[in-house]
């Protein structure tokens, strides 16, 4: 799953950690979403949304092959 | 207020887990050293094998604590290194019956299993972590 999570942090002057505080949860898990290694919870891609003020599918997109 | 009131929970959970750790040790050590040493009767072995066991319950309760208060990620990374340190342990036994029952190799005692796989989890915990970082 893509997602556009580093831009919106990056808009925002945001650290991983400052994002992770702000949803509750680790920098490495955020690293790891960026990189696209982990695929959030919907729990949690609803807190991003809501923190961005973007709907889910503006932040997380499904790949051509998924 | 008293200080331990104040603590911050993760670290009060880490003071518990290693008070629980040292439980574990000790109850272990002076359980099987017990039953080592000494020709008790049955009813008393009993006792001992449950206070042994007994003496494991915190630590078990804790650590599935500790897993449980982490974040979605961080849980997940706890899992999969239990799924994988238990199918390393469970293809490792069948191996290791195998060969036994081929007379290659000698017994294998009971006890090392439980301590490979604590091994196995501890470096599966490390491994993916890191791959995760």
């Amino acid at each position: 799953m893509k997602n556009r999570l580093k831009v919106l942090r990056a808009e925002r002057n945001w650290s991983q950690m400052e994002l992770g505080m702000r949803v509750g949860v680790s920098r490495q898990a955020i690293n790891a979403i960026e990189t696209g290694k982990y695929d959030p919870s919907l729990p949690l891609a609803l807190k991003l949304a809501r923190l961005f003020d973007h709907r889910v599918e503006d932040i997380f997109e499904l790949e051509e092959t998924e | 207020m008293a200080d331990h009131d104040r603590r911050d929970p993760a670290v009060r959970l880490l003071v518990q887990l290693i008070v629980s750790t040292g439980v574990w040790l000790v109850t272990y050590l002076f359980c099987t050293s017990r039953l080592a040493a000494h020709d008790d009767p049955p009813a008393v072995r009993g006792a001992i094998v449950a206070v042994g066991i007994a003496g494991l319950l915190p630590w078990v309760f804790l650590t599935a604590k500790a897993i449980r208060g982490q974040d979605e990620f961080t849980r997940q990374l706890r899992y999969l290194a239990l799924a994988i340190a238990f199918g390393v342990t469970a293809v490792g036994s069948f191996v290791v019956d195998f060969l036994h029952r081929a007379r290659l190799i000698g017994e294998w005692p009971i006890t090392g299993l439980w301590m490979a796989m604590l091994v196995i989890w501890a470096l599966t915990m490390f491994a993916v972590s890191r791959y995760y970082r």
